[in-house]
């Protein structure tokens, strides 16, 4: 079948003129609008894909790696005459008059976009329910979260909307709803992916990345993503090269002491045992290695997230775009400035967006910025360092994504800190900005998937890849997934 | 730790307000979680230079071109409020 | 003054300088000045979601200069911060701005105060962008942000001037070398340049200074003296009725002369200043630093004091010569012609300058002849070809229409009666006519020499030579 293809055999086949880009658009326009009812993954197809692709069929664009390729993205990524929100009411109604840098260097490479994913409102969520579109439920079990921030985008993969789509991650977005939905999630190093046109919420952490069924697909995505942009001041001039699987290495991979001591789930736990035997049975050297300053990853994370982010979303003022609300009662608004931008924001940003700010506003305010943001950042560097000393004793680290698989929608709701607790899987990696992803490892009894999370060392991302393309190899012949 | 009481100084820094209900819900979450980041206190960090960014590169710097983006009459047309290619907002002074 | 002597008086300064680069300091917008409403405004500008500040080399090298022209010290590292706040001029709700780590500390400036050489230290230059620009329709405003993003450099003295005199000698000094460098134009109306005056006083003996109070919309040197003037007699009032000064904006009213209170500055100005994670640390190489500051040419008081060495120019002169860069590379350009310094300042700031004052000539790099013209003018009146009042004249109309002054003294028939027979036979019918006076003189009524004098030059409408006319009128005379 058509959707089941991979993005690479899609595109070869559109080139060599064995499939029609029409007709893969229309099929997986038209599959997305039927499964979209299941789960609210997508939030706004887009019709233009259509023509897109027929110019492709009457050999107007003849080249690209992903041609004919349609893939999802992320609400939080502008794309140029479209609506683009972040999910958040605050941006309703906003056209975007540019497109985002990564996305302009996929739709380059030849691919469509046919919609934009649901997500947490303004990436601030690991659940995707904090979206003013209503949650995005996981297509696994639709009583279930599909994880965020970038639940849509995992959930859109997961169903088969597309086989590649785009999401951020700043403190694990991509890679526990990847988890959360089984599919493979990529979060590059910090500073390999632009972030020109992709909506902040945590400038220092935000970074973009693919989501794909398998490691090849997600493999390209990122390759073509990742390009030395000048408009992002802290984008790498990387040096990406596409992994080529190089036999016979011996790896030697690490376990983090501290996750593998946390309170997993025992399917998990058991997933990771047979991983690791897998790893041995090949020859490869199992080392633990301890990332000492884990306990601190949540408040670390959760206080940097939040003050970039308090910072970042005061340009959403009512003045120059999107949502203004300043009605009060008996058709009058109000006329005096601060009540103005108040009204604005308060009715247009969502509970845990504005929770995060508030958290934000007052570790940066006078008196504390000291005792939380700075020392928030100084912890930081400890995280960092540990992964570095870490590293002197592995080529790649390997371990859970979650400490779970997904849980009920609402069950974590009403409470912050269980809900941020959530992370501590994955927010070491982002705080020392290192390249991580999530590779579908097995099901729970439930049927329930779970990722194994890779981490290597920053810059290395063409070497993580190489690396999750044996595992993944392992795991196919291992009959886990 | 010390924690301020009240979270009303705080939304009015943020530009946010809250009606009493979400007040007295938002003041619980916020002491809450302050209260879960007390463990920071144990982090040793005497010494220890604040990581802003995750890796540091060189800066980069912009040739100076003039490179316009965007039109005057789009930049309106996305506005909620405007006269003559202007923004207009509530009195500022 | 009332109660003058039991205070001191504490002043700083804060000038914001626009820095000319031809696009903003972190988008590509242009920073020309008045165009069409939000017509230099790139998604940057406005803040969108998804865009990202980049710095201009530009701007960074125009700051290095003016802050090595203040004789600062360059920073190899200095880091933007975000510094927050809510204001509709203001896109993203932060000011990026240099705040821990600026790119230069120190520096000072000297400057001459009443012939009086004095030095104000600076504490800092930093690098950050403007804010757009509101204007006030009672029920609404409208922002333009055309200005929003403009780099600027932020000049802060050390609170250590101690009369508004000194403020305002201090402010044309930094105008002065902002334009010697070349780096802004300086111009308070048009803000360009922007001065903030921080003032405050306390009693004579008191060690720790006062609460100071911050004056803005000040948009002339005369006003940063009489605004400061007036903040000084209003807190000085203050005190002596018992009353606290507080911590506050003030607005200076220059049509009533006055300062107006505008906020207070309370705890909920809480700017929550934190690393702008968006740029890297700005890092300069030592090379590129030096590189930069050996472009730069002589400073506004180096150059004074050259000129009063080399040209034995009185201090006051120097001055009035170097007051803008311009006029003193006229001078410098007219003594390589003519070598007469004295007699081409004195031209320079009395006739010259004069026209200049009249004309509305941008700067003085505009006026319409050139120093080599300029030189002709002044042999001719040495070689008395011209008398200096014809001279005058001349020069007018050189100022009107660019010609030489060989065409005007010709075409207008100006040049100086030397034919010494002729004069002598006018001289001697003049002599003759007024035989009475000239017994008187011989008598010893010398004082009428000046009568024959004025005789002659009236017979020939000015245009007799002196010297010849003195040559043969002594001898007469005899
Ligand atoms: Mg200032
Ligand atoms: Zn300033």
């Amino acid at each position: 079948m058509l959707i089941e293809k991979s993005a690479i055999e899609i595109a070869k086949e559109i080139k060599e003129r064995k499939l029609s880009a029409l007709e893969v658009c229309e099929t997986f326009y038209n599959h997305c609008k039927e499964e979209n009812q299941k789960t609210n993954a997508l939030i706004r197809l887009d019709e233009r894909a259509l023509e897109k692709a027929k110019l492709i069929d009457e050999g107007k664009v003849t080249s690209g790696e992903l041609l004919g390729v349609p893939i999802v993205v992320k609400d939080n990524f502008c794309i140029k005459g479209r609506e683009t929100s972040a999910c958040s009411k605050i941006l309703e109604g906003f056209v975007s008059p540019y497109t985002a840098h990564c996305i302009e260097r996929l739709e380059k490479q030849g691919a469509i976009v046919i919609a934009q994913s649901n997500m947490d409102e303004f990436a601030m969520g690991s659940s995707n329910e904090t979206s003013a579109y209503g949650p995005c439920k996981n297509p696994i079990d639709l009583t279930r979260v599909p994880g965020g921030s970038s639940g849509g985008s995992a959930a859109a993969v997961a169903q088969k909307m597309a086989p590649i789509s785009v999401g951020s991650d700043t403190g694990g977005s991509i890679r526990q709803p990847a988890s959360f939905c089984g599919v493979t999630g990529i979060k590059p190093t910090y500073g390999a992916v632009s972030r020109y046109g992709m909506i902040a919420f945590a400038s220092s952490l935000d970074q973009a990345g693919p989501l794909a069924r398998n490691v090849n697909d997600a493999a390209l995505a990122l390759k073509i993503m990742i390009g030395k942009d000048v408009r992002d001041s802290t984008n790498i001039d990387f040096d990406f090269k596409s992994h080529k699987e190089t036999k016979n290495k011996k790896y030697k991979v690490g376990i983090i002491k501290e996750f593998f001591e946390s309170d997993l789930q025992p399917e998990i736990k058991n997933g990771l045992d047979n991983m690791l035997k897998m790893f041995k049975d090949k020859g490869w050297e199992v080392v633990e290695v301890e990332i000492p300053h884990t306990r601190f990853a949540i408040p670390v994370y959760y206080l940097i997230a939040a003050s970039e982010a308090s910072s970042n979303l005061s340009r959403y003022d009512g003045i120059r775009y999107g949502l203004r609300d300043i009605n009060i009662d008996d058709g009058r608004s109000v006329n005096e400035l601060k009540e103005f931008y108040k009204l604005t924001r308060s009715r247009g940003l969502g509970n845990e967006v504005k929770r995060r700010i508030l958290l934000g506003t007052f570790a940066l305010s006078a008196g504390y910025y000291d005792e939380f943001y700075i020392k928030a950042c100084r912890v930081r560097r400890l995280i960092f360092d540990d992964f570095q000393k870490a590293f002197q004793k592995c080529d790649h680290i390997v371990g859970p994504v979650t400490t779970h698989t997904a849980f009920k929608i609402n069950e974590k709701n009403d409470d912050p800190i269980k809900m941020y607790n959530n992370d501590i899987l994955t927010v070491p990696a982002s705080l020392s900005g290192l390249p991580c992803m999530s590779l579908p490892m097995g099901k729970d009894d439930l049927g329930l998937p779970f990722g194994a999370q890779i981490i290597s060392p920053q810059f290395e991302d063409s070497k993580m890849i190489e690396f999750a393309s044996q595992v993944e190899q392992l795991f196919v012949e291992g009959g886990q997934i | 730790m010390n924690k301020k009481n009240n979270i009303s100084e705080i939304a009015d820094l943020a530009c946010l307000k809250f009606d009493k209900l979400e007040q007295d819900t938002f003041q619980d979450s916020f002491e809450q979680i302050l209260t879960f980041f007390e463990i920071l206190n144990e982090a040793e960090v005497n010494g220890v230079q604040p990581m802003i960014t995750p890796h540091e590169v060189i800066t980069t710097l912009r040739q100076d071109i003039i490179n316009p983006d965007i039109s005057v009459d789009n930049l309106m047309e996305l506005a909620p409020d405007s006269k003559d290619s202007l923004y207009k907002v509530p009195p500022v002074v | 003054m009332i109660f003058k002597d039991k205070y001191k008086v504490n002043i700083g300064l804060e000038i914001h300088a626009q820095l000319n680069s031809k696009s903003k300091c972190f988008s590509s917008a242009s920073t020309e000045f008045g165009k069409g409403h939000n017509n230099h405004v790139t998604l940057i500008c406005a803040g969108f979601p998804g865009t990202l500040p980049v710095l201009n080399a530009e701007a960074v090298r125009l700051a290095i200069k003016t802050a090595s022209a203040l004789n600062c010290n360059i920073q190899k590292t200095s880091i933007f911060s975000r510094k927050q706040y809510f204001y509709p001029d203001m896109p993203k709700g932060y000011q990026i701005t240099q705040f821990e780590y600026p790119i230069a500390l120190n520096g000072y400036v000297d400057f001459y105060l009443e012939e009086e050489k004095v030095r104000v230290e600076l504490e800092r230059a930093h690098m950050e962008e403007d804010a757009g620009k509101s204007t006030h329709y009672g029920e609404y405003s409208l922002i333009n942000l055309n200005r929003a993003g403009t780099p600027l450099l932020e000049i802060v003295s050390k609170p250590i001037m101690t009369s508004p005199q000194m403020a305002a000698g201090f402010a044309k000094t930094v105008r002065q070398v902002l334009r010697y460098a070349e780096v802004c134009d300086g111009n308070l109306e048009q803000g360009s340049m922007r001065c903030d005056c921080n003032v405050s006083i306390r009693l004579k003996d008191e060690e720790k200074l006062g609460t100071k109070v911050e004056l803005k919309n000040i948009n002339s040197f005369r006003f940063i003296e009489k605004a400061i003037e007036y903040e000084v007699q209003r807190q000085i009032q203050c005190l002596e009725n018992g009353e606290e000064i507080f911590q506050e904006t003030r607005l200076y009213d220059s049509v009533k002369n006055k300062t107006i209170s505008m906020r207070k500055k309370e705890a909920a100005n809480d700017y929550r200043y934190f690393p702008e994670p968006d740029l890297m640390p700005l890092q300069l190489e030592e090379e590129f630093i030096n590189r930069i500051v050996s472009e730069l040419s002589e400073g506004p008081i180096v150059r004074v004091e050259r000129f009063v060495q080399d040209f034995q120019l009185s201090l006051e002169e120097a001055l009035l010569l170097t007051s803008e860069r311009e006029l003193s590379d006229f001078f410098e350009q007219t003594i390589l012609k003519i070598n007469e310094p004295k007699m081409v300042s004195n031209w320079l700031t009395g006739e010259v300058t004069r026209l200049y004052n009249e004309s509305s000539l941008e700067d003085w790099s505009k006026i319409p002849f050139s120093a080599d013209t300029f030189s002709n003018l002044l042999n001719m009146i040495n070689n008395n070809e011209i008398s200096g009042k014809i001279g005058k004249e001349v020069l007018e109309e050189m100022w009107k229409t660019s010609k030489t002054p060989q065409e005007i003294v010709q075409e207008k028939g100006l040049s100086l009666l030397s034919d010494e027979n002729k004069l002598q036979s006018i001289i001697e019918s003049i002599l003759n006519s007024h035989q009475d006076k000239v017994e008187e003189y011989r008598n010893g009524k010398v004082k009428l020499y000046g009568f024959f004098v004025g005789q002659v030059m009236k017979e020939t409408q000015g245009q007799a030579s002196p010297p010849i006319v003195n040559k043969i009128l002594k001898e007469k005379l005899k």
